[in-house]
């Protein structure tokens, strides 16, 4: 699949899909006003990663900070990791947070108790 | 009552197009965020948008003041520096308040009042006098400053001295930017400066917006206060940035456009050890008990019962364009770390005006 990759700004996050070179990595801000738009091409790269994914993918999360409507969107890449399990491949996801930073922790807690795969919650 | 000072405040700001306060520490990162957000403001204003250069020239100039002036008295009477901008019907009017040293009250009255009485062409003599006499003190450099806020606005330059203690005075101070070949005035008291200063002091407001809550408007405001915060990742300054994005992209995302481009306010107080972020909004009367619902639903739900609808909403809830899945509102009630308050206030003509309240 072609990588796709989207520089981070003030309010969107990096964006790394590497399917031969096996990086998978959103890190940054989102805080987008859109985030429909600006997540649609990554659930759309994921959903056909997901139809034929690498043996192992492993999924690393390294935001500083994201808004609620992002949250929606994360979740979905989530669940697209998930569907990636089922199909009987390798999956985990790292959630990456700055030591101290109890609101990136707890999120990152929580979306761990919602997901049914291994997902390590990793202070930095 | 931080609801109702936002409403008190709201009151007296809604006729103008954009209002924007702050009142605390001067830094150079605090300048330069303040500085961006009345410039993005001001170049989102077709009418004002030329006055952009201006505009920001006075800005720098004033703000430096306040912190150069203004620092002394600030730290050893704890009152602290305040800068507004006002847009009223497309006149931009710069405030700003410090105290002085009451060794420094004659001369800068003397300068003032010299000013006021000087035609263009004689300030620009002026301009030209203080240039060549050099003189660049540090204090120095508040003569000339002056001089070119008065050439730059081709108004006066309206001011207030009072006395504040044995040491220092209160100084109120405002610039009048009009557009070129602008049609009528508009005048700003200096008594309505010193009421709405005194009005963020008695409610220790740290800042105040009044105006357009586009995303490119909110964004420099979001931007400003996260600076602020940033080397403090820990907990607790993070979680005001979360509530403050939150709510402020909810006024974004929900509130009625009347056309007339102010879609609502925000206020940020400090309340003892915590921070008071009040938004308030108009919308549509028809939606109000929704909203109610929604509200004394989340109001009434235990933490863990909170907990259990976040995630429900995040897995099932439905997302439409720009239009979140509810979970900033459960968010910002579960996060607050006192109950939010909320009311709502009839406008007449099936609108009404929304003012929420968290705690962090």
């Amino acid at each position: 699949m072609k990588k796709l990759h989207l520089t981070g700004t003030d309010d969107t996050p990096e964006i790394i899909l590497d399917q031969e070179g096996n990086q998978f990595e959103i890190s940054g801000k989102s805080l987008p006003e859109d985030a429909s738009a600006f997540y649609s091409p990554v659930i759309q790269w994921m959903k056909e990663y997901s139809e034929d994914a690498n043996d192992e993918t492993v999924f690393k999360i390294n935001l500083e900070y994201f808004n609620s409507t992002s949250a929606k969107y994360v979740f979905n890449i989530l669940m697209l990791m998930e569907t990636i399990s089922d199909s009987g491949k390798q999956v985990r996801i790292d959630w990456l947070y700055k030591d101290g930073d109890e609101l990136m922790e707890s999120k990152g807690e929580e979306i761990k108790s919602m997901v049914e795969i291994p997902m390590e919650v990793i202070c930095l | 009552m931080s609801i109702s000072f936002t409403r008190k405040l709201y009151e007296r700001l809604k006729d103008d197009k954009m209002s924007f306060f702050y009142q605390g520490e001067f830094s150079d990162q605090i300048m330069m965020g303040l500085l961006k957000m009345s410039e993005s403001n001001v170049k989102t204003n077709e009418s004002v948008k030329k006055l952009n250069k201006k505009v920001n020239y006075l800005m720098v100039e004033c703000l430096q003041n306040i912190d150069r002036h203004g620092k002394e008295g600030a730290k050893s009477k704890n009152l602290p520096g305040f800068f507004g901008v006002r847009n009223i019907g497309n006149i931009l009017f710069i405030n700003s308040f410090n105290l002085i040293k009451n060794s420094e009250v004659p001369s800068l009255r003397e300068k003032l009042e010299q000013i006021n009485q000087l035609e263009s062409d004689d300030l620009k003599l002026m301009y030209q006098k203080l240039l060549d006499e050099g003189g660049f003190s540090e204090r120095g450099g508040a003569g000339l400053g002056l001089v070119e806020m008065a050439r730059k606005t081709g108004e006066k330059l309206e001011f207030l001295i009072e006395n504040f203690d044995e040491d220092f005075s209160r100084f109120y101070f405002q610039l009048k930017l009009k557009p070129k070949d602008f049609e009528g005035d508009v005048s700003l008291p200096m008594e309505e400066v010193v009421d709405i200063h005194e009005s963020l002091l008695n409610d220790n407001a740290i800042m105040v917006y009044n105006g357009d809550f586009s995303h490119e408007s909110i964004k420099p405001i979001l931007n400003t206060l996260e600076n602020n915060m940033r080397g403090n990742v820990a907990g607790p300054k993070k979680m005001v940035y979360h509530l403050m994005v939150e709510m402020l992209q909810n006024v974004s995302r929900y509130a009625l456009d009347d056309g007339d481009g102010n879609s609502g306010i925000f206020c940020l107080n400090r309340k003892e050890e915590k921070y008071s972020i009040v938004t308030g909004n108009k919308i549509k009367a028809d939606d109000i008990s929704e909203l109610k619902e929604k509200i004394q639903t989340l109001q009434n739900s235990s933490p863990e019962e909170l907990k259990k609808l976040y995630k429900n909403q995040l897995m099932y809830g439905e997302v439409e364009g720009k239009i979140g899945a509810g979970l900033g509102l459960i968010d910002i009630v579960r996060y607050s770390t006192e109950k939010i308050d909320y009311d709502f206030i009839p406008l007449g003509k099936k609108k009404e005006f929304y003012l929420l309240n968290a705690i962090v």
